[in-house]
């Protein structure tokens, strides 16, 4: 069930991240005279963005609550991972092999302060 | 998009790292308050339980300030930046978070060495990934 709760939560804020990515696209095509923050502000992608998190965020609140903080941190990793398989297949995104190895030692990096 | 764009999605993604981790570490803060003071939450609250909050609410209140200010920083960021590079550079805010909550009296967290090399980690993939590439969207 906690394994559960982590995935949902990962996978709100994952779509929180695409959404976020697809409204700020958008609102750089737009014409620079309006300010950017009223160009993001229309986008309605920017709201769907907005939800996500906050439902993410308030999941992840859910399980800090549930569970021990230190079984919870190794999964932050595995959010990395969901963004950047969204980065890779919906966005079609070049992962070049350097990024690749950048990824793998974040990764790791992650994963070791959550086991302290 | 030329060089110049390119450099300023990079400083907005660095306000961004650097709004997220004081963020954390304020509403961290705000917490400890109400932990030290044995504040009990109970609903609905008395006025005198309000203003007992007050003081900690002012350190959650200013965290939240930051995480707006650095949502915003990251939209325009994102809208220079491949995800898949701006994302992977956010992890540089754990690390900045932990080397907060060690140095900040107030927070005294404890230091090891698994952290310690966790952090380098981070800190090794995040220039890595900064310099796969530059490619505009």
């Amino acid at each position: 069930m906690d394994h559960f709760l982590i995935l949902l939560s990962l996978s709100f804020t994952t779509a929180g991240q695409l959404l976020q990515k697809i409204a700020a696209t958008k609102a750089a095509l737009m014409s620079p005279e309006i300010h950017f923050l009223k160009r993001l502000l229309i986008q309605y992608e920017t709201w769907w963005a907005f939800a996500s998190l906050a439902v993410g965020t308030v999941l992840w609140l859910v399980i800090l609550y549930c569970m021990e903080v230190s079984k919870a941190f190794p999964f932050l990793s595995i959010g990395l991972v969901l963004v950047i398989l969204v980065s890779r297949y919906h966005l079609k995104e070049i992962i070049s092999d350097k990024r690749w190895i950048g990824l793998g030692l974040i990764g790791t990096g992650v994963f070791l302060i959550s086991q302290s | 998009m030329n060089q110049k764009g390119s450099s300023v999605g990079m400083i907005f993604i660095g306000i961004s790292i650097l709004l997220s981790a004081i963020a954390q570490l304020l509403m961290k803060a705000g917490m400890l308050v109400l932990r030290e003071e044995n504040i009990i939450l109970v609903f609905p609250p008395t006025f005198d339980e309000v203003v007992l909050l007050i003081p900690a609410m002012t350190w959650v209140f200013g965290g939240l300030v930051c995480y707006s200010v650095s949502v915003f920083c990251w939209m325009r960021a994102l809208a220079q930046h491949e995800l898949s590079l701006a994302y992977p550079l956010l992890s540089l805010s754990y690390a900045l978070v932990y080397i907060g909550a060690v140095v900040w009296p107030r927070l005294n967290e404890t230091v090891s060495i698994t952290r310690i090399v966790g952090i380098f980690f981070i800190f090794l993939g995040v220039l890595v990934v900064a310099r796969s590439g530059q490619k505009q969207v």
